[in-house]
């Protein structure tokens, strides 16, 4: 689980001298927020995002039509991108989670992915949502059940065992603490090979935990 | 019934005229502007020495005492040299001599040139040469190649003095001199076209067909030669063309009177100073305008081969 | 493939697309409005018969469309951004840096003066500034990664040192070292044997899901489609027909041009006796003759009507993501087609086989080249004397009427056993018997008779015929020679020889530079047949041909021979085509027949572990059936020192069926071990075995 995988490689990229009115054509028709700006041999040199396109009011209030057109036209990517030492980047083999809590904590939506100074990909906000979603087993349709247990060491094994016993597989599974009740923790797994009476059943039967919910998701 | 068969087959049959295949041959130079301009050059004095008789009132040998070394004017539209010949009057005839007759005696002469003559020979031993060594290999190659080799060894002068020296100045010596001189560059030429067409599979199809040696060679093989072997035969008559002019300026060329191009550079030379250099001139003018005609015929000739063919 | 909840921008997205060259006939439109996208990880078949536009699209991408081409109308999105009308330098900078090509020919991309390693390092340092020992480190890396073996030695040596496949790895290596986003591949295993096609095949779909990258892959070989691309676009004189993913391609064809052309295509297990191929009639029209306001396959075209003539079809989706340039796309029901009255069928039926009269007999034939050896003492004759071992111990009999297709890497012996049997080689030891006469001779000392009884059509098309003749005088000359027919009958027999080729009289007075490729191997064939041989070897006959007129060509091949009861040899690497084509079948490796057997026979267990590999490279037009995956390791070993024992053991993959790892095959010679009276494997693994294996293909 670490950025080189889950990046999205190839990512569109704009030259410093390229128009703003360029590259805002270039994010709308292919609908991407982030774009980064790459001088010869895709090496970064900066980062543009909506929020650098956006022109604040206050500027252009002394401007007639004519001279805001003038300044749109004129202005290059230079002139308005976060520039190349601000850009916070990852490198393909930053773990994922890594790479969320640089998103959290720096409040932005993407990170260039670098290999020696050159762009190899793009991760963004979205890229690990979708992890998150592959996480929890979205993908496939089937059953999830989530299970609160008791914080202790083998309580996990139990329900693995419970399901290996019947020859099920698990098709996603993850766990966190139980929000508001401390000692306890919410385990998530995802199954499609058991009808839900089935799983039900074996579930239920496990000692000390509690099915708290089971619902179908998938695509 | 047979014959029935045959005419209705015929008749369906259009069968382009050998005329006009030949036509569309020649039709590719007139798509070459380089061609076309050295085409005019050489046709300009092929022309001039066909109508010789008709195109000047005096003949080659024809002297005025009285008019030596004059400038042109109206009577010698080249004016005349230091024997009162007139110039243009022996330039016409002397082109005749180099593309149009090959004097064997006093009274006989071969239609076409000596510069042609020549290189027609030459083409003939160097093909049959090249061919040999291209298609036989082994120790014929051998023999061959380094015998040629020894002869690309020598100047090319210093080969034209040893073999007229040897064998003294006449125009079919010349001839025989340019024949051997362009021997061995011709035999390179088609032995490496040979080495090509060699291993194409029609070749591969008349071998076992069981054809014998002589028929591959010069139905299958040299056939297929024919297109850069004519852009070269054009070079090699320019040359021939400047080595007749270098022999007759080193005075090896034809005997004295004939109006040979280089012998007559070589005699009006010593009238440059004196203030008449219309003897030296003109001929060299010739020679050079006829090299440079048959150059670009063809350069224009290989590019639109190669584009084309 | 990880899912994604929002579709990403396409890599390349190509719109209305036309170019034309400025020509001798003035301006001719090459390519018109063609549109397709290229996704990341996805492979983009182009496909269609050579003339039909396909690498003038890719150079338009490349923008190498030379001084006479030009982009008249549409746009090309690259990332994103318009590439056409960009100025020369901005292209440069991209192409090489997020657009790579690979040619069909690896020496095209390769400088013969320079190692594989500074020209990999080169593409590094010049496009990416990386530093030179960093640029070398990473090169080695990346030639592994195409699965080079010996990478580190391999960056030392020069592209002549490597064999084809090896070369079109390094060319691979070089096209992904800057990790494009895009890389255009034009007909790369074309020229190479059928089991370095399979590696080569293997790495692309690999590094493609590695790498997210697009890739645009351009062939006409419809089962190297089946294998590599994800989705397809067929491409006829210049327009596109037809667009789908490459399983809806296969299985509902909408378009007549895509039905036809599966008709074309022999699919593996088919035979002559209980199918047929149906060429598509006709043949592409030049750039210049192509109609605008029409149809442009509709004089081609079985279900064309008067719409069709006179009206322009637009490319429209009948089914989701599935669309065709055809106003009956969807309505035309291929299972219902008959082929009509203007294709030349074959004559139904078998033709008769006689087992008792041989016409060939082979017996333990061996043909030896000597290599010229550059030591000092070989001057004076002292030299130890090596030798290639092109044909080493083959025995083969070929009744009369059969036809016995050869199948074999390059570099098998399988040419050089077609050469000692016309006379071009002298057999070095063993029997060589036609008709019951010794031909173990060159073609020169033998009898006109015998020459006129054994003929050949070759493989390249283009230089079968001698440029300088006509086609009459060429057909004409083996009639002369052999005295087939007297002379006053040599211009009507020639004619006759020109139908049967199906090719109208008035050919008689063309150069081969004015026929097609398809039409010069028909002359060649007529040629062959002009002195009605008992037996004709064909040497890879189709393979340098389209697929619908190789079709057409293969049925002519049948027809003439159940007409004159010949006697064929059939040497090809296509095994479709010679499973087709052949009664019997040998697979010859390093010089030896390892099996043979009849058609059938070869083609399900027991299997040689050499056939079966073979089996399991060849790319079969159909992305549904299931194949082996087996692929052989390393180079056919060199003739001129061939392994001991079994000549296969070096690559085999079957050895640990043996017990001890089967070192008896690095010792002794395997055994004939026969499954049937007549099909015979040459291998140290019992039949037993042997026939436990699975077959290669089974289609769903």
């Amino acid at each position: 689980m670490f950025v080189g995988d889950y990046m999205t490689r190839h990512p569109l990229t704009v030259t410093p001298d390229a128009s703003i009115v360029e590259v805002q054509g270039i994010m709308s028709e292919n609908n991407v927020r982030h774009v980064p700006v790459v001088e010869r041999g895709k090496r970064l040199v900066g980062l543009i995002t909506r929020q650098n396109l956006r022109i604040s009011p206050i500027e252009l209030s002394s401007l007639n039509v004519w001279e805001i057109t003038r300044l749109l036209s004129g202005l290059k990517v230079k002139d308005v991108m976060v520039r190349g030492k601000d850009v916070i980047t990852a490198t393909p083999d930053t773990p994922i989670e890594e790479a969320a809590r640089v998103l959290v904590t720096h409040r932005i939506g993407c990170l260039p992915v670098l290999e020696e100074g050159i762009v190899v990909g793009i991760i963004t906000e979205s890229d690990l949502l979708t992890q998150l979603t592959n996480l929890l087993g979205l993908q496939v349709p089937g059953w999830r059940a989530t299970m609160r247990v008791p914080d202790r060491v083998g309580e996990f094994a139990k329900i693995t065992a419970a399901i290996a016993s019947k020859g099920w597989g698990i098709d996603a599974a993850g766990s966190l603490p139980t929000p508001r009740k401390p000692g306890y923790w919410d385990v998530v797994i995802k199954i499609s090979a058991a009808t839900r009476d089935e799983l039900v059943a074996v579930l239920e039967q496990i000692k000390g935990q509690e099915l708290v919910d089971i619902r179908a998701t998938g695509p | 019934m047979a014959a029935v068969e045959r005419t209705l087959l015929s008749a369906i049959v259009r069968r382009p005229s050998r005329w006009r295949r030949l036509w569309e041959g020649v039709s590719i130079i007139g798509r070459s502007r380089t061609a076309m301009v050295g085409l005019a050059i050489v046709s300009f004095w092929v022309l001039m020495a066909i109508f010789a008789p008709f195109l000047t009132p005096y003949g080659p040998f024809d002297q005025d005492y009285k008019l030596q070394n004059a400038p042109p004017s109206a009577t010698h539209p080249l004016g005349t040299d230091h024997l009162g010949r007139d110039i243009w009057a022996r330039l016409i005839y002397g082109a005749r001599l180099v593309l149009i007759m090959l004097p064997i005696n006093e009274s006989l002469w071969l239609p076409g040139g000596i510069a042609l003559w020549g290189v027609f020979l030459g083409l003939v031993a160097g093909s049959v040469l090249g061919v040999l060594g291209g298609y036989l290999g082994g120790w014929i190659d051998e023999v061959v190649m380094r015998l040629l080799d020894a002869m690309m060894a020598f100047p090319v002068i210093l080969l034209y003095m040893i073999i007229i020296a040897a064998i003294g100045p006449s125009a079919l010596n010349i001839v025989l001199a340019i024949a051997i001189v362009g021997t061995p560059g011709i035999a390179r030429l088609v032995r490496s076209l040979t080495l090509d067409i060699r291993t194409r599979d029609y070749i591969r199809a008349a071998e076992i067909r069981g054809e014998s040696v002589w028929y591959i060679m010069f139905h299958e093989i040299l056939p297929n030669a024919r297109g850069p072997l004519i852009v070269d035969a054009m070079l090699r008559v320019g040359y021939a063309i400047f080595a007749m002019g270098t022999l007759g300026f080193l005075g090896l060329g034809l005997p004295p009177p004939s109006p040979d191009w280089g012998s007559m550079v070589a005699k009006g030379r010593q009238y440059i100073m004196a203030g008449s250099p219309w003897a030296a001139l003109w001929p060299s003018v010739a020679i050079a305008s006829l090299v440079v005609g048959l150059n670009l015929f063809a350069d224009g000739l290989r590019e639109e081969l190669a584009r084309y063919c | 493939m990880q899912t994604r909840f929002h579709p990403l921008p396409p890599i390349l997205k190509v719109e209305n697309l036309s170019i034309s060259y400025a020509t001798r006939h003035g301006e001719v439109e090459a390519v018109r409005q063609v549109s397709f996208e290229v996704n990341r990880a996805m492979t983009l078949g182009l496909v269609g018969e050579s003339g039909c536009g396909k690498t003038t699209v890719a150079f338009g991408i490349l923008d190498f469309l030379g001084p006479n081409g030009r982009i008249v109308e549409g746009s090309i999105k690259f990332q994103g951004r318009e590439l056409v009308g960009r100025s020369e330098k901005e292209l440069r900078i991209l192409r090489g840096d997020q657009i790579t090509m690979v040619y069909q020919d690896p020496m095209q991309a390769l400088n013969p003066s320079l190692t594989i390693g500074e020209q990999l390092a080169e593409v590094l340092i010049v496009h990416r500034s990386i530093p030179h020992a960093e640029a070398w480190r990473r090169s080695i890396e990346m030639l592994e990664r195409v699965y080079m073996p010996d990478a580190p030695n391999v960056m030392k040596r020069y592209p002549h040192q490597l064999s084809g496949g090896q070369q079109q790895r390094v060319v691979i290596a070089m096209a992904l070292l800057n990790n494009p986003a895009l890389l255009i591949m034009d007909e790369p295993t074309t020229a190479l044997d059928v089991t370095v096609e399979a590696a080569v095949l293997d790495l692309i779909e690999e590094l493609k899901r590695d790498f997210d990258t697009g890739i645009i892959y351009i062939t006409h070989n419809l089962g190297v489609v089946a294998r590599v691309c994800d989705q397809v676009a067929v491409m006829y004189a210049g327009e596109l027909v037809e667009c789908a993913h490459v399983k809806q391609i296969f299985a509902h064809p909408l378009h007549p041009y895509t039905q036809g052309l599966m008709r074309c295509v022999p699919k593996l297990g088919i035979t002559k006796e209980e199918s047929r191929l149906y060429p598509i009639r006709g043949r592409v029209p030049a750039p210049q003759d192509r109609p605008w306001g029409a149809c442009i396959f509709a004089p081609r075209c079985d279900y064309a009507t008067e719409r069709c003539r006179n009206e322009r079809p637009m490319l429209q989706e009948i089914t989701p993501g599935h669309s065709a340039r055809c106003f009956y796309a969807g309505e035309i029901d291929p299972s219902a087609w008959q082929p009509s009255e203007e294709i030349d069928l074959p004559l139904p039926g078998t033709q008769t086989i006689s087992e008792h009269e041989t016409v060939l007999e082979v017996g333990n034939l061996k043909t030896y080249y000597e290599q010229p050896s550059r030591s000092v003492f070989s001057l004076f004759g002292l030299g130890k004397k090596k030798h290639i071992k092109a044909v080493d111990d083959v025995s083969l009999h070929v009744p009369r009427g059969i036809t016995v297709g050869v199948v074999g890497e390059s570099g098998c012996g399988k040419s050089t056993l077609a050469k000692t049997i016309i006379g071009l080689e002298s057999p070095t030891a063993g029997v060589l018997q036609f008709l019951g006469f010794d031909i173990s001779m060159p073609v020169t000392r033998r009898d006109v008779k015998l020459i006129q009884q054994l003929q050949m059509v070759f493989q390249n098309p283009d230089s079968t015929m001698n440029p300088a003749y006509t086609v009459g005088q060429q057909i004409a000359r083996p009639l002369q020679r052999f005295k087939t027919v007297p002379p006053h009958q040599v211009y009507d027999e020639v004619l006759r020889l020109l139908q049967a080729v199906r090719l109208d009289p008035s050919y008689y007075d063309r150069f081969p530079s004015q026929l097609s490729g398809g039409e010069k191997q028909r002359v060649g064939i007529a040629r062959a047949f002009a002195s009605h041989p008992e037996l004709v070897l064909c040497d890879e006959p189709v393979s340098a041909l389209d697929v619908s007129v190789q079709a057409a060509v293969l049925n002519l091949l049948l027809d003439i021979q159940r007409r004159y009861g010949t006697t064929m040899l059939f040497i090809a690497h296509d095994l479709s085509v010679v499973r087709f084509f052949s009664d019997m079948v040998a697979v010859m490796y390093l010089g030896h027949i390892v099996e043979f057997g009849s058609a059938e026979a070869i083609y399900a267990p027991p299997y040689h572990p050499y056939t079966e590999a073979l089996l399991s490279a060849v790319p079969i037009p159909d992305p549904d059936a299931a194949q082996k995956r087996i692929r052989l390791e390393g180079n056919v070993p060199s003739a001129l020192d061939p392994p001991t024992g079994c000549v296969f053991h070096t690559r085999c993959p079957r050895r640990g069926m043996l017990p001890d790892r089967g070192k008896v095959c690095e010792v002794e010679p395997p055994p004939q071990r026969y499954n049937t009276k007549e099909h015979y494997i040459l291998c140290h693994i019992p039949l037993e075995e042997l026939r436990k294996m699975e077959p290669v293909v089974t289609s769903s």
